[in-house]
């Protein structure tokens, strides 16, 4: 029997300058407004690894992280400051699918993973 | 353009994992997981330090990933260089105290037209990370997309 999933997050509106500390990425379209702007963004997005981070949290749920055994994901649009996620897995066996989406009901994420 | 004779180029790196940094690291994700931050209770599971996230992966190869993005073939990219797609498969679990070295490799470049007709240039990276007793710990594709005008 497939088992469904859903969770929530806000992304804070200074998240890709937290992310960005913490990872070391930083590539000024995740900083710098004027700069994202000039290179065809609408903005400062947050890093996809931020959103795969959140996707594996996610999956993860307070367990014991060994279980995740891979993961692979596509970036579909990109994520900003102050979105709320939405994030859709479902379990058949060791097989995940999950999808994530914005508030606006638009695709940023969609994955598959392998737990144990 | 620039990036044509870059296949084949590697960046190494060591990183060391430290417990201070993967609490830094789960903070920013608001991640509560006790396997992460709290150092008693995965004591009191193996006798062993906290775990890393697997997506911490993305930490331990960004040393090696960042001298690729200073390899003057490719840093003019960069302005137009979006993240299009992740893989992991993960291995040894990493550990607070971990020493990981990481292998970038860069393997493909080919491009794609999209649905609204603009051609974008893919870049895929290999990872291969192992720890200091040299178990592999994970490999990694990045796909990288170089935005068409």
């Amino acid at each position: 029997m497939p088992k469904k999933k859903r969770s929530n997050t806000i992304i804070g509106k200074y998240m890709p300058y937290y992310y960005a500390g913490a990872s070391l990425d930083f590539n000024l379209i995740h900083i710098d407004q004027d700069y994202a702007k000039a290179n065809g963004l609408p903005g400062i997005i947050l890093q996809g690894m931020c959103t795969m981070a959140l996707t594996a949290k996610h999956l993860i749920d307070n367990g014991n992280p060994a279980q995740l055994r891979s993961i692979k994901v596509r970036f579909l649009n990109p994520v900003l400051p102050e979105d709320e996620l939405v994030f859709d897995s479902v379990t058949k066996g060791p097989d995940v699918s999950v999808i994530v989406k914005n508030q606006n009901g638009g695709r940023v994420l969609k994955g598959k993973a392998t737990l144990k | 353009m620039s990036g044509d004779n870059i296949i084949g180029h590697e960046y190494e790196s060591d990183y060391e994992v430290s417990y201070e940094k993967i609490k830094e690291y789960v903070r920013v994700l608001d991640d509560q997981n006790p396997y992460y931050t709290d150092r008693e209770f995965v004591k009191s599971l193996d006798g062993g330090h906290p775990f890393a996230p697997p997506t911490f992966a993305a930490i331990y190869c960004q040393p090696a990933l960042e001298n690729l993005y200073f390899d003057p073939e490719f840093s003019n990219l960069i302005p137009r260089l979006v993240h299009g797609e992740q893989e992991y498969h993960f291995h040894e679990p990493v550990r607070a105290g971990n020493i990981i070295h990481t292998n970038a490799v860069i393997d493909k470049n080919y491009t794609k037209t999209n649905q609204a007709g603009k051609i974008h240039r893919i870049f895929e990276i290999k990872t291969t990370s192992s720890n200091q007793d040299n178990k592999l710990v994970c490999t990694g594709l990045y796909t990288l997309l170089f935005r068409g005008e």
